[in-house]
């Protein structure tokens, strides 16, 4: 297990430094889409106009009519015109992109939102470690890279999962991030499952702890490169028959595992992205009171692809298609869809 | 593991939250006085000038079920024949309905029960889908590409030779068709030019019921917009 785990971790350091290396800066200024505009961005000052011939009066200027009280930026008129101070419309904010800050895509990538933003999201029947079943989730960008998440849904159920993020390294081709969560799961409180797996859940509690380390590259307008690293720490407290646990090692609610999740963004216009992931394990058991048991490969790895689109302002979809065990288990059949939208007023 | 019924419970209730989401945001268009951005110049080169209006699309394309029915695979999707209508609003948000004809297929079947003879039969399945359909279009470059989330329900035709019907093979309660609710999240890109529209799409039926297996559909699209 260490080794893997040491070859798994110096993969993860070749990609970080290989994505940090191969910036492809000639492509970046091939593909022209407009930057979004900072939200707190200084205005930026009119080019110098040559020299005109005599001008009505500032006030009456197209620009100074539709200049906002609030503008600091100027241009002061050549020396030899009359002195006059004409006030430049203050820059508008542009939509921007799917890799602006305020719309990149935090899921399986090393970016947090930017401080002081919210984020509202709605979906179902994912299969990842947010977004299991269901989700309502709410999540706050604290500054500084720092991220809180909590799914409600999940804890309408009776799951408590919340989750706090950290983008710690942010280069202009290359970001790192860490993410840890924390999942107490009380069987009786499942209500969402049929008879028979409510009456074999009421045994059993769950404590689950996913710690993420995921790298994220943009070497051009058009692509994103993703990896992650993820251990999670999970152990069953309880009384039921290895049978009845096998229910907790199909769903992961109770699996231990450690695995690489490589992916790739095609961002194919301002608005719109393909997004793929796989699920690598490298080591996945359940760990309990009465022993622990080594869960196969075939029956944790996973694949996803996807799309996420801007809809409107602050407004995003996003349609995959997963295949894994997991949605056999969950919802009776390996491949199957999984659909949210994000808020972000 | 979760009861089916919850989880159209869950969508129902996320699709509400989303729908009230939708109501609330604005759409990506800038003010009159901002520079033209990508998005808005992306978005004028479809339609001229907006994506607002009523367009009727005829379907056809070809499904597979993904699941088994108590250790039957049934086919009720294969080759489908449709209609799909809606009107989408300035901002992309479209309301509309669906319908669809599946002519399933034919599947040879063998069972090997604990007790009694082992059985060789074929099943033959078909199925009818309607509903509503709530979507949201997005313009990408000259196309548009349209999410969907249609809630409906599936009526699935099935025929079980006698002999082994009365060795207690059946499906649902028993007597065709079986009727059940579906969710079918989907996505299509379409051409729009001028009053004329065409395209690529799928979507995931997502059965409640579980004698009546999910399945994906593939389908071209064409129609008008007016």
């Amino acid at each position: 297990m260490r080794r893997v785990a040491a070859r798994a971790l110096l993969a993860f350091v070749v990609f970080a430094l290989a994505s940090g290396n191969s910036a492809d800066a000639a492509a970046q200024a091939a593909v022209s889409v407009e930057p979004a505009a900072e939200p707190n961005a200084a205005p930026v000052p009119a080019p110098p106009e040559p020299p005109a011939p005599p001008e009505p009066p500032a006030s009456a200027s197209p620009i100074a009519a539709t200049a906002t009280p609030a503008a600091p930026a100027a241009v002061v008129a050549p020396s030899t015109a009359p002195a006059a101070v004409i006030p430049v419309k203050a820059p508008v904010r542009a939509l921007g992109d799917l890799q602006s800050p305020e719309q990149l895509n935090t899921r399986y990538s090393a970016y947090a939102l930017p401080a002081g933003q919210w984020t509202f999201k709605t979906g179902a029947l994912g299969v990842g470690d947010g977004d299991l079943f269901a989700q309502l989730a709410v999540g706050y960008g604290l500054g500084r890279g720092v991220q809180l998440n909590a799914n409600l849904m999940h804890m309408g159920v009776g799951l408590i999962n919340i989750s706090a993020g950290w983008h710690f390294i942010d280069t202009r081709y290359f970001d790192l991030g860490a993410r840890l969560g924390f999942w107490y799961g009380h069987g009786k409180w499942f209500w969402i499952a049929d008879p028979v797996a409510t009456k074999i859940i009421s045994k059993l509690d769950v404590i689950k702890v996913p710690i993420e380390l995921t790298a994220s590259s943009t070497p051009t307008r058009w692509l994103e490169l993703d990896l992650g690293v993820q251990y999670t720490y999970a152990k069953l407290f309880g009384t039921a028959s290895s049978d009845e646990r096998s229910l907790f090692t199909d769903s992961e609610l109770g699996t231990q595992q450690f695995f690489l999740r490589p992916g790739v963004r095609l961002f194919i216009s301002d608005n719109t992205a393909l997004e793929f992931f796989a699920k690598v394990p490298i080591y996945s058991a359940v760990h309990s009171d009465s022993g622990n048991a080594t869960v196969p490969f075939d029956r944790v790895w996973g694949l996803e692809g996807g799309l996420r689109s801007r809809l409107a302002r602050g407004f995003f979809g996003n349609l995959r298609l997963q295949y894994a065990a997991i949605s056999d288990v969950l919802y009776g059949a390996r491949l199957y869809p999984a659909f949210d939208l994000e808020f972000r007023p | 593991m979760p009861r089916p019924s919850s989880l159209l419970r869950i969508a129902a209730a996320s699709t509400a939250f989303a729908l009230v989401l939708a109501l609330g945001a604005r759409p990506a268009h800038a003010d009159p006085g901002d520079p033209p951005s990508v998005a808005n110049s992306t978005r004028a080169k479809i339609t001229g000038t907006s994506l607002r209006g009523f367009d009727v699309l005829a379907t056809a394309g070809w499904g597979a079920s993904t699941a088994n029915i108590r250790q039957l695979k049934l086919e009720p999707y294969g080759t489908s024949f449709g209609l799909d209508f809606g009107y989408t609003w300035e901002s992309g948000f479209r309301l509309g309905g669906y319908f669809a004809d599946s002519l399933g297929q034919v599947v040879a079947q063998h069972r090997d029960p604990r007790r009694g003879p082992e059985d060789d039969f074929n099943t033959d399945t078909s199925s009818l889908n309607g509903g509503l359909s709530i979507g949201w279009a997005v313009p990408v470059y000259a196309l548009m590409l349209r999410y969907t989330l249609n809630f409906g329900v599936t009526a699935m035709r099935w025929e079980i030779p006698a002999n082994v019907a009365a060795r207690s093979v059946s499906i649902g309660d028993g007597t065709s068709p079986t009727i059940g609710l579906h969710f079918a999240p989907g996505v299509a890109l379409l051409w729009p030019y001028r009053w004329f529209e065409a395209g690529i799409g799928y979507e995931y039926l997502a059965q409640v019921k579980d004698t009546i297996p999910s399945g994906f559909v593939g389908k071209l699209l064409i129609g008008v917009r007016l």
